[in-house]
């Protein structure tokens, strides 16, 4: 299902309800090659969980070629049943060309604008000449990133720059906006500023009631929603489908019955923010409580220790939430070789 | 004199603004208040533009210092600046001869807290302990919906909101303090009590909100916190971006907002202010923060946290980034301002 970039805002008015999760790769427990069954899983799970997309992060240590065959699985496994999304996150303009070259032939929908580490820019007509050569480049949705891990604080004290997003707001194909971060002033500003243009979304789930009674927000992603949930209990899409339909009681109650799960989120994740990096296994271990593949990640990568995964537990079933009986130590191998003999090399 | 049945109606009109804390300040010694110092502090917050301001009562005072510190503030306050107090104490006991004595000095309003040892069993308890407070005064009460009462078995946020209900319908309880980072505790507070009570922006975090809660929801005053982080009595950006909100200039609002954004990522950052999941206050570095921008200075009593040079570095560094000049030398800190000028020398 081919969508011209002329229908792109439309479609995603229509599209985007819900939450989007991300979906990390897995590997042969050697991390030598990626684990395309451990991947289609952690897509089934997707679907399973209710989120209407996935995205597939792709500055998880892969090579151009394993980007591609990544994302080409994740789309094939998901079929017509949910959208599958990338982060442009590749090293360079390049790169991420290609990449986006790529993902619309193999079927995915749209894109995460992210900016390489080493692009520095002098100005903002650079960062905007950077995201149109992308965003004209492709038929795929493309969403902004209102954060400041870029660098961009010489454009703006926020390091979001205003007058490129507002630019950029008015391409066909660019969509939505996520909102990283916490501040709390770039949030109702965003809805303020581009509301009317682009589906604009927080990822501070305690924000929602707000942002959904006053501003319509009708989707949030991508992240880790599986932090607050199971197929089986899914509460925060449940939390966000009450609310969407005005029913504020029901919304809160169960907001705060995932109080300890989003205190232990809380404690885990604030102190990362600011390194504009993500700690991989921690993420796929909260997938891995609710049935994903798990398994660990790529050099580069953050450790992940006892004490982290028992506040993790802890934290979800005090909000009453039904985990894996596995052993712990099964995760570190993955759901496709967990059953299996260790072998010497791992 | 105000009744507290005249309260609520009271405090729609009076309760517009920002409100900020005064710690006492002592000797050097510590052994006795430093009344200059408190009175220093008083008019610094007259100058910072502040409509009220919150003494911290519970900051190592006997019962006799801390009436004596809410008199030594009502007094230099006179009418141009609202006194309120926080209910910290270390009994019910003293919370009621504090409500009394402040009533007779002339403050305002109060923090509504409970002691440590208060351990209710239901939440009509609660209510119980916090209408006997209310009976016994006729200032205006702030409810306070904080993490520091131990309350989650009531409710697995913290707030029992069961007995706040009932505690909102008293007629000399005015105001909610939401000291949650977390925005949805906003939500639930105005959904539930902004009909009875004013609900107030009570954590810099959600200062960015302001102009939404304000449409939206009438919120229109900020609760005892420490503003000065971002302003000095020369460049008053909160006291600014109040006004520029509640005149309706929203985008010159902004625009002043997010000039505070370098500060605002230092202060997330690293903590500043509140020592981690404790539920107390780093009042030497609270102190520190309003002397960089003018105010008394000076440490406080035992039991206090330490005040590390690099984190004075890095609040000095917040107040840069925003183009303020920060108070020299910090050896005048520890003595405090008005010691300084008593003494007329500076410590080496």
């Amino acid at each position: 299902m081919s969508i011209d970039k002329q229908q792109r805002k439309e479609w995603a008015r229509e599209h985007f309800r819900g939450f989007e999760n991300v979906l990390m790769p897995s590997f042969t427990p050697d991390l030598a090659s990626l684990d395309e069954e451990g991947i289609r899983r952690d897509v089934r799970l997707t679907i399973e969980h209710g989120f209407f997309s996935t995205l597939c992060s792709i500055e998880t240590g892969l090579t151009l070629d394993e980007k591609k065959r990544f994302m080409e699985i994740a789309a094939d496994e998901a079929g017509d049943r949910i959208s599958v999304a990338f982060s442009l996150a590749g090293d360079t303009l390049e790169e991420n060309l290609q990449l986006l070259e790529h993902a619309e032939r193999a079927g995915l929908s749209h894109a995460l604008l992210s900016y390489p580490h080493a692009f520095r820019p002098q100005s903002e007509e650079e960062i905007y000449a950077y995201a149109a050569e992308l965003v004209q480049s492709t038929n795929l949705g493309v969403y902004l990133f209102a954060s400041d891990k870029f660098g961009f604080h010489r454009i703006h004290p926020t390091g979001v720059p205003f007058g490129v997003f507002d630019r950029l707001a008015d391409e066909p194909n660019v969509i939505a906006l996520k909102l990283g971060g916490m501040d709390s002033g770039l949030m109702v500003e965003a809805f303020e500023r581009w509301g009317s243009k682009l589906l604009v979304c927080t990822l501070n789930i305690g924000l929602f009631p707000l942002t959904v009674r006053h501003f319509g927000q009708q989707w949030s992603g991508a992240w880790t929603v599986e932090a607050l949930q199971t197929p089986q209990q899914p509460l925060a899409v449940q939390f966000f489908e009450h609310l969407r339909e005005g029913e504020e009681n029901a919304a809160m109650e169960i907001y705060w019955r995932l109080a300890p799960a989003l205190g232990a989120m809380g404690a885990l994740m604030a102190p990362l923010v600011p390194t504009g990096a993500y700690h991989w296994p921690q993420l796929k271990y909260y997938q891995w409580l609710g049935g994903g593949n798990g398994g660990m990640t790529r050099q580069p990568v953050m450790r992940l220790f006892q004490r982290n995964l028992e506040m993790i537990k802890g934290g979800m079933r005090a909000a009453g939430l039904q985990l894996t009986e596995d052993p712990d130590d099964s995760f570190f191998l993955g759901r496709t070789f967990a059953a299996e003999p260790v072998t010497a090399s791992v | 004199m105000i009744t507290r049945n005249e309260r609520k109606s009271w405090a729609r009109d009076a309760l517009r603004g920002v409100e900020n804390v005064t710690m006492p300040s002592f000797t050097t010694d510590f052994r006795d208040l430093d009344e200059a110092g408190i009175r220093w502090d008083v008019r610094f917050a007259k100058q910072n533009g502040f409509f009220s301001t919150m003494c911290a009562c519970e900051t190592g005072l006997t019962l006799d210092e801390n009436k004596r510190f809410l008199e030594i503030v009502a007094d230099e306050a006179g009418d141009e600046l609202l006194v309120s107090f926080t209910l910290l104490n270390n009994s019910f006991e003293e919370s009621v001869a504090l409500l009394e004595h402040a009533e007779r000095v002339g403050a305002d309003h109060a923090l509504l807290g409970y002691p440590q040892s208060f351990r209710p069993q239901t939440p009509d308890d609660i209510y119980e302990a916090t209408a006997r407070l209310a009976e016994v005064s006729n200032l205006g009460l702030t409810m306070y919906a904080t993490d520091k009462f131990d309350f989650a078995r009531f409710h697995p946020s913290q707030v029992p909101f069961e007995a706040y209900d009932r505690i909102a319908d008293i007629p000399n309880v005015v105001a909610m303090k939401v000291g949650f980072m977390d925005p949805a505790m906003t939500f639930e507070a105005l959904r539930r009590f902004n009909d009875r009570v004013l609900v107030n922006v009570g954590t810099p975090w959600l200062m960015g909100l302001f102009p939404l809660l304000h449409r939206e929801w009438g919120v229109q005053w900020f609760g005892g916190g420490a503003w000065e982080f971002w302003q000095s009595p020369e460049k008053p950006y909160v006291v600014e971006y109040y006004d520029l909100v509640t005149s309706g200039r929203y985008q010159e609002a902004m625009q002043l907002y997010f000039r505070l954004a370098p500060a605002t990522g230092m202060a997330m950052q690293s903590g500043l202010g509140r020592g981690g999941d404790i539920g107390m206050y780093h009042w030497p570095m609270g102190k520190y923060v309003s002397w960089s921008v003018g105010g008394n200075g000076g440490l406080t009593r035992d039991p206090a946290m330490r005040l590390a040079p690099p984190a004075m570095e890095m609040r000095k560094n917040a107040l840069r980034a925003i183009g303020i000049e920060p108070q020299q030398p910090d050896s005048e800190f520890y003595l405090g301002r008005a010691a300084a000028e008593r003494t007329g020398a500076l410590p080496v």
